[in-house]
């Protein structure tokens, strides 16, 4: 709760250090309320309380995720020091939103009922579309930004259906209860049309937000369009709330009703992880890549979903945090290096290994995490994955993945052999020493994942 | 299994059997580390002074001998389960007689090498390849074992490979090495499998346990024994150039001529034999295999011997009398006549290394002229070489009282016992050799000189160094037939006699094999008679056509005959086994190449990428940018959802 | 000294972390003294063991709680025979490179540390998970080094190689997650664990092909081959004898410690046709080495021929094919490093390495002819070399299994006499050229890298019970296990 409280505070707060003429303050403002929640949010580890008539729960699910979103958003800020240097008017005001996209973050993972996941989700979303074409002089960015918005609202639309399904088959918006009326209502229940299509359209809703195939065509072009910074954010904070939301209900409403969405969520992950890896071959774009990385990540993350047993709930906390630390030193890399050379593609990163040898070692290493090789964090996120969904005997959904995970090593070393084995086609990229510091953070943090997984594999 | 039948001795005697191949192991190592910097005549001492040491020691251990076997073991060299290799010496008849053969003509070739090698600058290195030739021969005789014996038989024909190849800077020469290794090579694999098959049978490769247990067999003809003795004589036909592996041997006569006296004719090209004699109760026990050699043995003979007739080489025919001479060694031990094959191997040392180094002593004064061709009325400016040279003639030609004539004799006479056929084509092939040898004789030093000007200033009698060892081996090839005289002038065949205890085993195997259906002495008297009479004829039709009408084989270029031109040109042998044999190997590496290797496999695996790929460029269609499209696309997904799973369920 | 183990596993890559910090051109010297420590430290440890099936100078902690997984390291006379290799091999690597003078040598070093640090890993790890996670740790450094101080195709090629040796062992991994979850209990990856397995014969017949796919691309085993000739091609020279020299021992060694024994009826299943594979492998390689005119590629092809011999040797599950299959690893890693070297000599001299440029080389080089010559012996199997002990029990491990895939199987020697005297004929023989007239024979480096292989030809030519007699209770342990 503590979490929730202090980031709306922190972001109104902010809104006035955006008074000041020079945002120079703006940044470490905004880094030290994080660091201030994240602290303060383990206060609620291993003390379980609900707030607002049990409509949400902080448990250590809900601590834990927060702690992934709030770190992760903290090891986004140095990359923001460009907007600084431009003098960007509303640059507090985009942080402001990201404290309070956060909030909605928060209630995803830690709600007991359904209008809350609702309730989060949108605030997360809207601040997304703002944030999506935040870039006003950019027009790729406005159309990112209302390609994100009309998309997103239609999907709102199903997974508020789907919601209201639930409440008429269940008569609750309660999900402890809805399991006990999913399960013990045995036949009535879970025959009726109402609660399997109710479930199906909330699962759609999430599946949108998460980016899974077949609902991941926005991915591509808003992530291109949305300015890095903000996509790191999307791809990451959004994914992690999203599938923590998305385990919870399935795993506690749901449980009972696994045959309904098994064979729907199983298709699906197939689906998205074709898509995801098959797509992210043929681009040349590195910003491209990466959204269709992501949607194929979400792949991997359904699978735990599917496996659905106790090892799943380690695997996907363990997954998503690698998976977002990957992901935020790529996009945050990415950042540095397109705005020196103005170029998103591969291209850009040619004989980084030579010009920024700090650069390159980073990227080398979320590439690493994220393709899944050994010495990194993601894979032991992959490999907790497959254990789960081979306790589940979905071995062949494993080959499956292994399979695609072979493909997503060409695409993610593509940028590794541009940055080592090309030559250089720019001058050394700037490089802020706080940006360098987050780089070399979370690299750390990557290999010691990698190397001694104990420390996080079990912490739920 | 792995007992030791024979009593083991590490006394000093121990010490005296290492020292013999360690000598010329040491020369090998100083000469060939300190090729081109010790002196030559450091060198040449080196060289011969460690093999005639050898030499003297096997004297020695020959002298002290008491007729009992022994082992000297020195230590395990390969064991594993139950297969123990030792590094082991064995001291018999057998060995010992090889032993004095090898080191003794060789320390008589070393020094003829002093002389003959003194020009050339890689003197060191040449010694430290003979030396190294000498130990690897005697890891072959004196091996205890089949795998020891594979030791110094893969060993000698290294140093063939090396001393063929000596002169490395002319490609034939090289290409000659090449192939000597690569078809001994191809006896070798044969050997080998024997070796495995010997093992999986006996459960060891220990000459002790095999004939051992092999004794204990008596029934003949057993599949496993004929396989095993075709598998080993397959070594022995690379090895002793036996039809139809001989092709490396005439080709070999490219290294120096010494190299081709003692190894390309007196020891190595009779490892074959030795290998034969050793596993002596295997073959007897294989009558089969015993008669498949005597057939290629004889085929051999004959098959040579008219490729002799028509050769103008010096070396290239004395080479085909070897590999003709070969044959009847084989032959002899294909009816079981061990001690006369043996006898032959002896008396042929003798008198064909003489007539390689008389040749060589030829070309030396010829300044490496080598075609008979341009040569002529030699005698009278080369004494020495011309008589020792035609005492090697006449030996070879079988003409008593020359060693040739009585090891020959009796090997025609065991032959005549088992079969008159055989006896008749062995007859038809001393004819032939009786013959070519002495055209060679006439062409070299009877008539009128035919070479170059200055080639007739040249001529000059060889070196003190070089003619010695002529004189010595001529001595060697009058009176070396006298260690076996016939039945019927002696009783005591000293040879035999001496080898009877190596057939031990055989006897006990088979106890009827060499029933003495010994011939009466006229039958004997006849066979001699006719073989003398033959080669006479022979002789003196040579002399009729060479030195009376003083005809000169026709130059290359003018047209020849069908027949004689067949002959010259060897059968075409080379050319036949370069179409069937190399040009399809090579067609096939390049065909592997470019069709499997570049045309199938890989592109199957690059296939893959390639599909993914494509793959990846038609997804991007997908995204097309417009959002209708997008919703569109979201509203089928999500009605085909509701239809999967309420429809159809 | 009982962590001996551990010692050696980290010390190469602490000591690569070092010279990363070393500029200039003294990384190599900096190298060149750490690996020499790390040789030390196996010849100790050679002297402590005890010739017995034991695994001694364990290591063992928890590495992933309540998932069973654990670091578990030691080393039994397999493990310590290739740690050897792998000790013994990488100083000569390192000392090999003296006269190049790369780029960045500082990382260069450090990556082939690394390498070392993961191949020994591999060797001695006794965890599945952990074993995976070497063999991995093992391939990333070589590629760099591979990839970036290659020759101009280097990109594409080394990419396939990468990506081809990547693939296959992802494969592996699932056969050991599915391995992992048929322990009982709450599960183990440990190896015993693994060992103790009773599968069904459908299961370990798919799970033979899992972890054999990554064993025989490793390897690498006909068909999966077509990766390592361009590959051996491309590289830098310290790359090329680091993948043919001990990286291609790997899979071999995967083969015996984690695919006989985990799945004994899935061998028998696969057995007879893995092992003609590997025969059409020998003469396939060989074949196609005869007429290949880039030294570099003659002999990745030859290695290919050599290594489907070890590999066929070994599926026969006889001693004679184990233990020649393991002396024969170490034969081969010697022998091929070597010629590669001097392949390497020649290069730097003329800039070329097409045999139809060559000749007449010997010359001027009596040094370099004759090491040239004692290596090129041991590889073609002559006995009283290493290469004849290895080849002799492998053929006789092969014949005991089939007579006339025993036959077959011996065309390498023939094969192998052909391939490599046209080589030896064609560089060294012959008549000299404006390349070669003037060529230089060995410096003292050089002969300091050769010296020690010739030796090594030698000892396990003549005495190879030193090598035989380490690793033949493991060997009598684990085919106990097998045919069990």
């Amino acid at each position: 709760m503590n979490s929730i409280i202090l980031l709306t505070s922190f972001g109104i707060l902010n809104l006035f250090v955006g008074f000041r003429k020079s945002n120079k303050l703006v940044l470490p403002a905004v880094f030290l309320f994080l660091l201030i929640v994240l602290v303060v949010n383990f206060y609620d580890w291993n003390n379980t309380t609900t707030y607002f008539e049990r409509m949400l729960t902080i448990d250590n699910f809900a601590v834990a995720f927060t702690g992934v979103v709030v770190l992760t958003t903290i090891l986004v800020i140095p990359f923001a020091k460009r907007y600084v240097d431009e003098q960007n008017e509303s640059l507090a005001e985009f942080f402001s939103i990201l404290l309070f996209s956060l909030v909605g973050a928060v209630m995803m993972v830690a709600y007991e009922n359904l209008l809350m996941l609702f309730v989060g989700i949108e605030i997360l979303s809207i601040s997304m579309y703002v944030l999506a074409g935040s870039d006003k002089k950019n027009l790729r960015s406005n159309e990112a930004g209302l390609k994100y918005f009309l998309m997103g609202s239609f999907a709102t639309g199903i997974l508020l259906f789907g919601i209201v399904l639930i409440y008429g088959a269940t008569g609750t918006f309660y999900i402890t209860e809805i399991s006990s009326a999913a399960t013990a209502g045995s036949g009535d229940a879970l025959t009726s049309p109402l609660l399997a299509m109710g479930l199906l359209f909330t699962l759609i809703g999430i599946s949108f937000k998460v980016s899974a195939a077949p609902f991941h065509f926005w991915t591509p072009d808003v992530y291109e369009g949305t300015p890095t910074l903000f996509t790191a954010f999307m791809s990451t904070v959004v994914k992690t709330a999203g599938f923590a939301g998305f385990y919870k209900l399935m795993s506690v409403s749901f449980a009972g009703a696994y045959d309904i969405w098994y064979p729907t969520l199983v298709a699906m992950t197939v689906i998205t992880l074709g898509i995801g890896n098959i797509g992210a071959v043929a681009q040349n774009s590195f910003k491209r890549m990466m959204a269709y990385s992501s949607i194929s990540h979400a792949g991997y993350l359904m699978i735990a979903l599917l496996s659905f047993n106790d090892r799943s709930e380690n695997a996907i906390f363990f997954y998503a945090l690698a998976y977002s630390i990957a992901t935020i030193a790529a996009f945050g890399i990415l950042k540095l290096v397109s705005d020196q050379r103005d170029d998103i593609s591969y291209n850009a990163f040619n004989g980084l290994g030579q010009t920024n040898p700090l650069l390159a070692a980073v990227m080398t290493i979320s590439m690493c995490s994220l393709a899944g090789i050994p010495l990194t964090g993601g894979f032991f996120g992959k490999l907790f994955i497959f254990s789960a969904a081979l306790e589940q005997n979905l071995l062949w959904l494993i080959i499956v993945a292994i399979l695609m995970s072979m493909v997503g090593i060409y695409y993610y070393f593509r940028v590794v052999i541009a940055m080592y084995m090309r030559e250089p086609n720019g001058e050394r990229v700037a490089v802020s020493s706080s940006a360098s510091f987050a780089l070399i953070f979370m690299a750390i943090l990557t290999i010691v994942m990698g190397v001694l997984p104990g420390l996080m594999s079990n912490l739920l | 299994m792995q007992t030791n039948l024979l009593p083991v001795i590490n006394s000093e005697m121990a010490l005296f059997c290492l020292l013999i191949p360690l000598l010329p192991l040491i020369g090998f190592i100083i000469n060939g580390l300190g090729n081109r910097k010790l002196p030559k005549g450091l060198a040449s001492l080196i060289g011969c002074g460690t093999v005639l040491a050898s030499f003297a020691i096997a004297l020695f251990l020959f002298s002290s001998f008491n007729g009992q076997p022994y082992v000297v073991d020195l230590f395990d060299w390969i064991s594993v389960g139950n297969l123990r290799i030792p590094f082991s010496f064995q001291i018999d008849q057998l060995s010992l007689i090889m032993l004095l053969l090898v080191t003794g003509v060789g320390s008589v070739i070393h020094i003829y090498s002093a002389g003959y090698m003194s020009h050339d600058v890689n003197f060191g290195k040449f010694f430290a390849f003979l030396n190294l030739f000498i130990f690897s021969m005697l890891l072959l005789v004196m091996g205890s074992n089949y795998v020891m014996m594979f030791v110094g038989w893969e060993g000698v024909g290294l140093c063939s490979y090396l001393l063929i190849g000596f002169w490395n800077k002319v490609t034939p020469y090289n290409n000659a090495a090449k192939k000597a290794f690569i078809i001994n090579r191809i006896g070798d694999l044969g050997f080998l499998l024997g070796i495995f098959l010997l093992f999986t049978t006996f459960g060891s490769v220990t000459y002790a346990d095999i004939f051992q247990q092999a004794a204990q067999l008596h029934e003949v003809n057993q599949p496993v024994i004929i396989a095993i003795t075709l598998l080993l004589f397959v070594g022995a036909m690379g090895k002793s150039a036996q039809l139809p592996l001989y092709t490396w041997l005439p080709d070999a006569m490219a290294g120096p001529t010494p190299v081709s006296a003692l190894i390309h004719a007196a020891t190595m090209v009779t490892a074959g034999i030795y290998m034969v004699i050793r596993s002596n109760v295997l073959y007897t026990l294989a009558p089969t295999t015993l008669e498949f050699i005597a057939i290629i043995g004889l085929a051999t003979a004959v098959f040579a011997a008219t490729i002799g007739l028509a050769q103008n080489d010096i070396k290239k025919v004395l080479a085909y009398s070897t590999v003709s001479q070969l044959g009847y060694m084989f032959l002899a031990l294909g009816v079981m006549a061990y001690t006369s094959s043996m006898f032959h191997v002896l008396t042929h040392a003798f008198f064909k290394a003489l007539l390689f180094l008389g040749a060589g002593s030829v070309i030396h004064a010829m300044s490496g002229e080598q075609d008979v061709r341009f040569m002529g009325g030699l005698r009278k400016k080369l004494p020495v070489t011309f008589i020792t040279f035609l005492i090697g003639t006449l030996a070879i030609s079988g003409i008593p009282p020359f060693a040739g004539f009585f090891s020959k004799d009796e090997l025609l006479a065991q032959v005549y016992e088992h079969s008159k056929i055989m006896w008749a084509f062995g007859l038809l092939t001393s004819f032939m050799t009786a013959f070519y040898m002495f055209r060679l004789l006439f062409l070299t030093f009877f008539g009128t000189f035919r070479g170059t000007e200055e080639q007739r200033h040249h001529l000059h009698e060889s070196p003190a160094s070089m003619t010695i060892p002529l004189i010595i081996l001529a001595i060697l090839s009058t009176i070396g037939g006298f260690m076996g005289l016939p039945a019927v002038f002696s009783e005591n065949h000293i040879l035999s006699n001496f080898l009877e205890p190596v057939l031990g085993f055989s006897r006990l195997a088979v106890p009827n094999a060499f029933a003495e259906a010994h011939l009466d002495h006229s039958t004997e008297y006849m066979l001699m008679g006719i073989s003398v009479a033959v080669a006479v004829i022979a002789i003196i039709v040579a002399y009729v056509m060479y030195v009376s009408k003083n005809t000169v084989p026709a130059s290359d270029r003018t047209e020849t005959g069908g027949l004689h031109k067949l002959v010259y040109h060897k059968y075409y042998i080379d050319e036949i086994y370069n179409a069937i044999i190399v040009r399809p190997v090579m067609w096939l590496s390049t065909g592997l190449h470019q069709f499997v290797e570049k045309g199938i496999i890989d592109p199957i695996v690059n296939g893959f990428g390639k599909v993914t790929l494509a793959g990846g460029r038609n997804l991007r269609f997908l995204q097309t940018g417009a959002i209708g499209f997008y919703i569109f696309a979201m509203v089928i997904s999500i009605a085909l959802i509701l239809i999967l799973n309420f429809v159809i369920r | 000294m009982s962590n001996l183990t551990l010692y050696l596993l980290l010390w190469p890559a602490l000591a690569g972390l070092l010279i990363l910090f070393i500029k200039g051109q003294n990384a190599k010297r900096a190298a060149f003294g750490a690996a020499i420590i790390e040789f030390i430290l196996v010849l100790l440890a050679m002297m402590q063991y005890e010739p017995n099936a034991n695994v001694q100078f364990p290591f063992f902690h928890t590495w992933i709680e309540n998932f069973g997984i654990n670091f578990s390291i030691g080393m039994d006379g397999i493990s310590l025979l290739l740690v050897f290799l792998t000790a013994f091999l990488v100083p000569l690597i390192i000392l090999s490179s003296f006269p190049h003078s790369y780029k960045n040598p500082n990382v260069f070093y450090a990556l082939i540390l690394f390498m070392q640090t993961g191949l020994i890993g591999v060797f001695t790890s006794f965890d599945a998970f952990l074993f995976y996670f070497f063999w991995e740790v093992a391939l990333i450094p070589i590629y760099f080094i591979a990839g970036v101080w290659g020759g101009e195709r280097r990109i594409p090629i080394t990419f396939k190689f990468f990506l081809y040796t990547i693939i296959g062992s992802l494969f592996m991994l699932v056969g050991f997650v599915y391995l992992y979850f048929q322990t009982p209990g709450t599960h183990t990856s440990d190896i015993n664990a693994f060992y103790q397995l009773s599968l069904n014969t459908t299961d370990q017949s798919w799970i033979f092909w899992f972890l054999f796919i990554a064993f025989a691309i490793k390897m690498p085993v006909f068909p999966f081959h077509t990766w390592q000739p361009d590959t051996y091609t491309e590289s830098p020279t310290q790359a090329t004898m680091l993948l043919s020299g001990i990286m291609l021992k790997m899979g071999i060694y995967g083969v015996i410690r984690w695919l006989l024994p985990v799945v004994p009826q899935g061998v028998s299943q696969w057995d007879t046709l893995v092992i003609i594979l590997a025969i059409i492998g020998i003469v396939y390689g060989a074949i196609i080495a005869i007429r290949q005119h880039d030294l570099k590629r003659l002999v990745a092809f030859s290695s290919i021929s050599h290594v489907g011999l070890i590999a066929a040797g070994i599926f026969t599950l006889t001693e004679h094919g184990m233990q020649g299959g393991i002396i024969q690893m170490l034969s081969h890693g010697i022998n091929v490093v070597g010629l590669f070297f001097i392949i390497d000599i020649i290069y730097r001299r003329t800039h070329t390495r097409e045999i139809a440029n060559l000749g007449g080389i010997t010359q001027t080089t009596p040094a370099l002819s004759i090491f040239f010559l004692i290596l090129l012996l041991g590889t073609v199997a002559l006995p009283l070399t290493n290469g004849f002990v290895g080849e002799f029990l492998l053929l006789s491990g092969v014949y005991q299994y089939n007579n006339w895939m025993g036959a077959v199987a011996g065309l390498t020697i023939i094969l192998g006499a052909v391939y490599m005297l046209r080589m030896f004929q064609g560089v060294m023989f012959g008549e000299q050229n404006e390349v070669t007239a003037t060529f230089r024979d060995l410096t003292g480096t050089e002969k300091a890298v050769l010296i020690p292989l010739v030796i090594m030809v030698f000892w396990i030519g003549l005495h190879p019970n030193t090598f035989l007699s380490l690793t033949e209770p493991t060997v009598g342990h684990l085919l106990g296990i097998i045919n069990r």
